[in-house]
C-alpha cells in the first residue's frame, strides 16, 4: 500500500508537471536528422540518411502543470518522509493540464542533391491532454464535507481532453541559395485516426449543508471523429461495440479523414560566425469525417437526496441507491447530435533564434519557441551551446525557462559509428537527476543510419 | 584516443546524472504513518409524509377527504332486516262444519291481529283443498270464494262433487279479505246442505298491505373486534373531538322503522368496562325511512356523534369488542296503508368515522427501514447524522431508529439496553391557530454524532432499522389540534462521514 500509494504520486507528480513539447535541444543538434524536422531549412550534416521504424528511435514526453514529487513527499533530515498532499494540491493551478505526447517515424529518407536537400518520410503522432481542474484533486482529497465544499458549488468546469492521432507523410526539400541563405519547406499529407475533445465542459458537485441533498449540474460538448468517434458513440448511446465487425468498424473510422500541412523554415548567415533561423512547422488542418460526431448535452442539474421512503408507515421504499442514481443521471442525459465532419488545425510552432559560433567547433545559440493551438499560446525561451567533435561527436547543452518552470537543464548528443549514429535528447536533464523536483519528463533516444557526415557546415 | 575519451566522458556524465538521485526521498520504507481523513456527506433517506402516509396504515382505503377536512372513515358491519323473517303465513284450515248452498259462509283469515290488519295478500304460492261429506245425494257443486280473486279479478270457483275432495293451486290469487275474514259460497242445482272442511296450506306472498305493527323486532346478538390502529402498531393517546357512527340504511320495506341502539355497547377485554353507546337522555336518531309502495328502496342516514352516543370512549388505540344487538320499532304515522314486498328489507351499512380532530399523546408509529452503513469500521474515524425536517403537521414529533439485526431483531447492548441510532431527535410542532389550524411549518435541523463506541462498532451488523416516530399535539398533548389534507412532515436523514483511511498501510 506505502509503495502503490507512493509510485501512484510519482506518476501523477509527473503528469502533473511541465507544458507540451517544445524539442529545445534537438532544435541544434544538426547531426540528428530528426532537427530538420523542426526547420526545414536546417539540412541535416550528411549527405544522407535513412530512418527506420523500431530502431530510429521515438519520443516521448509527459507534460503537465501542477506539483511535483517533492511537493508531495517531503523529506525530513532524518529521512523520514512525510506525505504532504494538501500541500501539493495547494501548488495546482485552477486548470492543469495532463498531457502525453509521442512521435515515432515509420520511414525517413534524405539526400543531398547538389545544393539542395530532399527529404521524405512517414511519421506517425499522438497526442493526449487532459484538463483537471484543481477543485477536482481538492474535491477527492477533502471529500464533499469539507466547509470548502459544503453549501458550495465544488467547481469543475473545464474539466476534459483533448485527444489527436495522425499519420503524417511528409515531402521537404531545402536549397542553399547563396552563402546567406538556406531556405525550406515541407508539404504533408495528414492521414486522421483519433480525435476527441471536449469543447464545452461546465461541471459541478453541490452539498447541501442542511440535508447533504448532493446535486450535480453540468453540460458537456463533445466533438469526435475516426476511432474515437466510435468509442464516444458506442459509450454515450450505451449501445457497446458489435465486436463481430470491429475490424472494419475500425478501418472506417480510422480512415477518411485527410488533411494537410506545411513546414517552413529560412536560415540566414550574417557572416561565417553569426546566422539567424525561423520556421514555422504544421501550418495545417484536418478534415474529420469519418464518425465524425458533435455531441452536446442539455444543461443537466440532478438532485440525490437519499432514498425516498415513499410509505412511512408501511415501509414501503425505492431501492434507488446513490450508485444507481448516478446510472439513471447518465443514461438520462440527453445528447444533441451533429453528425458532421468537421475540421480542426494542428498545434502551430514557430522557432525563431540566432546563432554564434563562438569557437570554431563551438556554437552558442539563442531561440525562443512559441505554439498557438486551441486559442491558447505559449512561450519559451532557451539559451545554448553546442560543441562538434570532428564528425563523429555532437554534443548540445542549453538552459531553458517554460511551462512555468525556470529550472530546465537540457542537454543531447549524437555519436557516430561509421553510418551508425546514437543520439538521445532531453529537454530536461533535472528530470532524471531530481525526478522528485522537476517540472519536465522528456525524451528522444534511438538509432538513424547517416551516410557523409560533415558537422563543420555552418 | 579522442573518440574513446569523448565516448568515456558521455559515460561518466550519465552515470554522474544517476548518481545525483537522492535515493533517500524514494526510500518508500521511511514513509511516516499518515491517513487521509476526507470528509463526506451523504443524503441517506428521505420522507414526505402527508396525512395519507400517516394515517393510511391503520387501513389504506380508510383515509377520507372533504375539501381539506380530513376523516378515517372504518367500514363496519352490514346488518339486514328481512321482511321474510318477519311475515309467515301461516296454512289456514276451517272446521268441518255443515253449510247450506247459496248462503254466504265466512271463513276466518288468522291475519289480523290487534296489532295488524291485513287488507291485501297478493300469493306467490298456496293451494286450496276443499273435502265434502255426502249429506245425501251427490249434488254438483260450485264454491265461490268471494274475497279471493285471479289477476284478472276473477273471483275463485271450484266445482267439486259433494262426498270428494278438490285441490287447486291459489298461485298469482290475491286475498282480500272482508274485515279479517275470508268469504264463500256454495250454489247447486239442488238445494240443501253438505259438511265441508276448507284448508289453504303453503301460502306465500308476493306483497302483504295492510296497518302493520309487528311490536319490537330484534336482530340476532353479534359482536365484533374493533381496532382501529392495529397496523401501525401504535401505542399512546389518543382522543377523536368527535367520532362519528354513520348508518346508511336502504330500506325497501314499505314502513318506517325506528332504529333501537340501545342494545349496542363497548367492552374493553383489558378492564371489562362496558360503555353503552347511547346517552339516553338525550339521544336523538332520527329513523329510517319507509320504503316505497311498489317495493323500492329508500335512503336514508343516521348519525351518531358526541351529541347523542358515546363514541368517543369507543376510540382508542387498544382493542375493544363492539356488542350489539339491533332493534327496530315499527313508525306508521301514515293513515294510508303499507305495502310490504316478499323480498323487501331493511340494510344498515355502519360507518365509523374519525374526522382527525382532536389530541394525541405519544401516539407512536413504527416503521421498518433497511439499512446498511459500512461493512468496514476501519475507515471510519468519526460519525454523524444529520436529521432535517419541515413540520407542517400540528404534533411535536420525536424520532428514533433502534438497530436491528438481519432477523430484524433489536439489537442490544452487553447491558441489554437497546441500541440507539438517533434518540429522539426533537421535531417542534407547525403552529396553529385558534382553531387548531396549522398556519407554519416549522423547520429543525440537527446534528447527531455517533459516541457509542459499542453501538458504532455493531453497525456492520445492522441491516435494519426500527422508526419509532412519536408524536403529540401542542401543549403536551393537551391542545386540540385539525389534521388537513395539505399538512406534510418532509424528513431527511444524512449521515457525515470522517474517513480514515491509511494510506501507509504495511503488506
Amino acid at each position: 500500500m506505502r509503495k502503490l500509494a507512493s509510485v501512484l504520486i510519482l506518476v501523477l507528480s509527473l503528469f502533473l508537471n511541465g507544458t507540451a513539447q517544445q524539442d529545445l535541444t534537438l532544435y541544434e543538434l544538426r547531426a540528428a536528422p530528426q532537427s530538420h524536422s523542426l526547420n526545414p531549412s536546417k539540412i541535416p550534416l550528411c549527405t544522407g540518411y535513412l530512418l527506420l521504424p523500431g530502431i530510429s528511435g521515438a519520443y516521448a514526453s509527459i507534460n503537465s502543470e501542477g506539483f511535483t514529487y517533492a511537493d508531495a513527499f517531503q523529506l525530513n533530515s532524518d529521512k523520514t518522509i512525510d506525505i504532504k498532499l494538501n500541500d501539493a494540491i495547494e501548488k495546482m493551478k485552477d486548470l492543469n493540464n495532463i498531457s502525453f505526447d509521442f512521435k515515432a517515424p515509420i520511414l525517413g529518407v534524405g539526400f543531398r542533391m547538389g545544393a539542395g536537400f530532399a527529404s521524405f518520410g512517414i511519421e506517425t503522432k499522438g497526442s493526449s491532454r487532459f484538463t483537471i481542474p484543481k477543485t477536482l484533486a481538492e474535491f477527492i482529497w477533502l471529500g464533499n464535507a469539507d466547509e470548502k465544499f459544503l453549501g458550495k458549488r465544488a467547481n469543475f468546469d473545464g474539466l476534459g481532453i483533448d485527444l489527436m492521432q495522425y499519420t503524417a507523410f511528409a515531402f521537404g526539400y531545402a536549397r542553399d541559395f547563396d552563402e546567406k541563405w538556406t531556405l525550406g519547406i515541407k508539404a504533408k499529407y495528414l492521414s486522421g485516426q483519433a480525435f476527441l475533445r471536449t469543447t464545452k465542459s461546465s461541471i459541478g458537485i453541490s452539498t447541501n449543508p442542511e440535508n447533504y441533498a448532493i446535486t450535480l449540474d453540468g453540460q458537456l460538448q463533445i466533438q469526435s471523429a475516426g476511432v474515437a468517434g466510435l468509442v464516444i458513440d458506442s459509450l454515450l448511446n450505451f449501445n457497446g461495440f458489435n465486436f463481430g465487425d470491429i475490424g472494419n468498424q475500425l478501418t472506417t473510422a480510422g480512415s477518411g479523414n485527410h488533411g494537410g500541412a506545411i513546414d517552413l523554415g529560412a536560415t540566414y548567415r550574417i557572416n561565417e560566425k553569426i546566422s539567424f533561423n525561423a520556421s514555422v512547422i504544421d501550418l495545417g488542418f484536418i478534415n474529420w469525417a469519418a464518425s465524425a460526431v458533435t455531441k452536446t448535452s442539455k444543461p443537466a442539474s440532478y438532485t440525490y437526496d437519499g432514498i425516498a421512503i415513499t410509505d412511512v408507515a408501511s415501509g414501503k421504499d425505492e431501492t434507488e441507491s446513490i450508485i444507481g442514481s448516478l446510472d439513471t443521471l447518465f443514461k438520462s442525459i440527453e445528447f444533441d447530435e451533429k453528425q458532421e465532419s468537421f475540421t480542426t488545425t494542428l498545434p502551430i510552432k514557430i522557432y525563431a533564434g540566432g546563432n554564434y559560433r563562438i569557437l570554431p567547433k563551438t556554437d552558442l545559440s539563442i531561440i525562443t519557441y512559441n505554439e498557438l493551438y486551441n486559442g491558447r499560446f505559449k512561450t519559451s525561451l532557451r539559451f545554448g551551446v553546442t560543441q562538434r567533435v570532428r564528425n563523429f561527436l555532437m554534443a548540445t547543452l542549453n538552459y531553458s525557462v517554460y511551462g512555468n518552470s525556470a529550472a530546465n537543464l537540457g542537454a543531447g548528443f549524437t555519436i557516430n559509428a561509421g553510418p551508425v549514429q546514437l543520439y538521445t535528447v532531453t529537454d530536461n536533464v533535472i528530470a532524471f537527476m531530481l525526478p522528485e523536483k522537476s517540472k519536465n519528463f522528456h525524451l528522444r533516444i534511438g538509432i538513424n543510419l547517416t551516410f557523409g557526415h560533415n558537422f563543420s557546415q555552418n | 584516443m579522442k573518440t574513446l575519451k569523448s565516448t568515456l566522458t558521455l559515460t561518466l556524465l550519465i552515470v554522474l546524472t544517476n548518481a545525483c538521485i537522492n535515493k533517500d526521498h524514494f526510500d518508500f520504507k521511511n514513509i511516516n504513518d499518515t491517513s487521509w481523513n476526507p470528509k463526506f456527506a451523504i443524503p441517506l433517506l428521505k420522507a414526505n409524509v402527508g396525512v395519507y402516509n400517516l394515517f393510511g396504515a391503520t387501513d389504506s382505503n380508510a383515509v377520507s377527504f372533504n375539501g381539506k377536512d380530513v376523516s378515517l372513515i372504518y367500514q363496519g358491519k352490514t346488518v339486514s332486516l328481512q321482511m321474510d323473517d318477519i311475515i309467515n303465513l301461516q296454512d289456514i284450515s276451517t272446521p268441518d262444519v255443515q253449510v247450506g248452498y247459496s248462503t254466504p259462509n265466512p271463513i276466518r283469515i288468522p291475519l289480523d291481529s290487534s296489532l295488524n290488519k291485513i287488507e291485501s295478500i297478493h300469493l306467490s304460492t298456496g293451494k286450496m283443498t276443499i273435502n265434502t261429506r255426502i249429506q245425501g245425494t251427490a249434488d254438483q257443486l260450485i264454491f265461490t270464494f268471494l274475497d279471493i280473486k285471479d289477476d284478472n279479478n276473477r273471483e275463485l270457483e271450484i266445482q267439486i262433487t259433494e262426498g270428494q275432495s278438490e285441490t287447486t293451486s291459489l298461485l298469482n290469487h290475491s286475498i282480500i279479505p272482508d274485515n279479517g275474514s275470508v268469504r264463500f259460497s256454495i250454489t247447486s242445482l239442488s238445494t240443501g246442505t253438505c259438511n265441508a272442511q276448507i284448508s289453504m296450506t303453503g301460502l306465500d306472498f308476493k306483497s302483504v298491505t295492510g296497518d302493520f305493527n309487528f311490536g319490537e323486532i330484534r336482530l340476532p346478538k353479534d359482536s365484533f373486534e374493533l381496532y382501529l390502529f392495529q397496523n401501525i402498531a401504535a401505542k399512546g393517546d389518543i382522543s377523536i373531538n368527535n367520532p362519528i357512527l354513520s348508518i346508511k340504511a336502504k330500506n325497501s320495506i314499505g314502513i318506517a322503522l325506528e332504529p333501537l341502539f340501545d342494545r349496542v355497547e363497548s367492552r374493553n377485554p383489558a378492564s371489562d368496562d362496558v360503555t353503552p353507546l347511547i346517552i339516553k337522555a338525550s339521544s336523538t336518531i332520527n329513523d329510517i325511512k319507509a320504503g316505497t309502495q311498489t317495493g323500492n328502496a329508500v335512503e336514508s342516514e343516521i348519525r351518531l356523534d358526541k351529541s347523542n352516543s358515546n363514541l368517543r370512549d369507543f376510540v382508542s388505540l387498544s382493542p375493544k369488542f363492539l356488542n350489539y344487538e339491533l332493534g327496530f320499532n315499527i313508525k306508521n304515522n301514515s293513515s294510508t296503508p303499507s305495502t310490504i314486498f316478499k323480498n323487501s328489507s331493511c340494510e344498515l351499512e355502519m360507518d365509523i368515522e374519525l374526522p382527525l380532530e382532536g389530541r394525541v399523546s405519544a401516539f407512536e408509529v413504527l416503521d421498518t427501514i433497511d439499512m446498511q452503513v459500512t461493512s468496514d469500521l476501519t475507515l471510519i474515524k468519526e460519525f454523524l447524522i444529520k436529521t432535517y425536517t419541515n413540520n407542517g403537521f400540528p404534533l411535536d414529533t420525536k424520532i428514533t431508529i433502534l438497530l436491528m439485526d438481519e432477523n430484524r431483531q433489536l439489537m442490544r447492548k452487553e447491558d441489554g439496553s437497546v441500541m440507539i441510532l438517533l434518540d429522539k431527535v426533537f421535531t417542534a410542532a407547525a403552529q396553529v391557530d385558534g382553531d387548531g389550524i396549522v398556519t407554519q411549518s416549522t423547520i429543525v435541523s440537527s446534528d447527531n454524532p455517533l459516541l457509542d463506541e459499542e453501538i458504532l462498532a455493531s453497525l456492520p451488523l445492522a441491516k435494519y432499522g426500527q422508526m419509532r416516530a412519536s408524536m403529540t399535539t401542542t401543549n403536551d398533548g393537551n391542545d386540540v389540534v385539525k389534521i388537513q389534507s395539505d399538512y406534510n412532515l418532509e424528513v431527511r436523514v444524512g449521515v457525515k462521514v470522517t474517513g480514515n483511511i491509511n494510506l501507509t498501510e504495511k503488506e
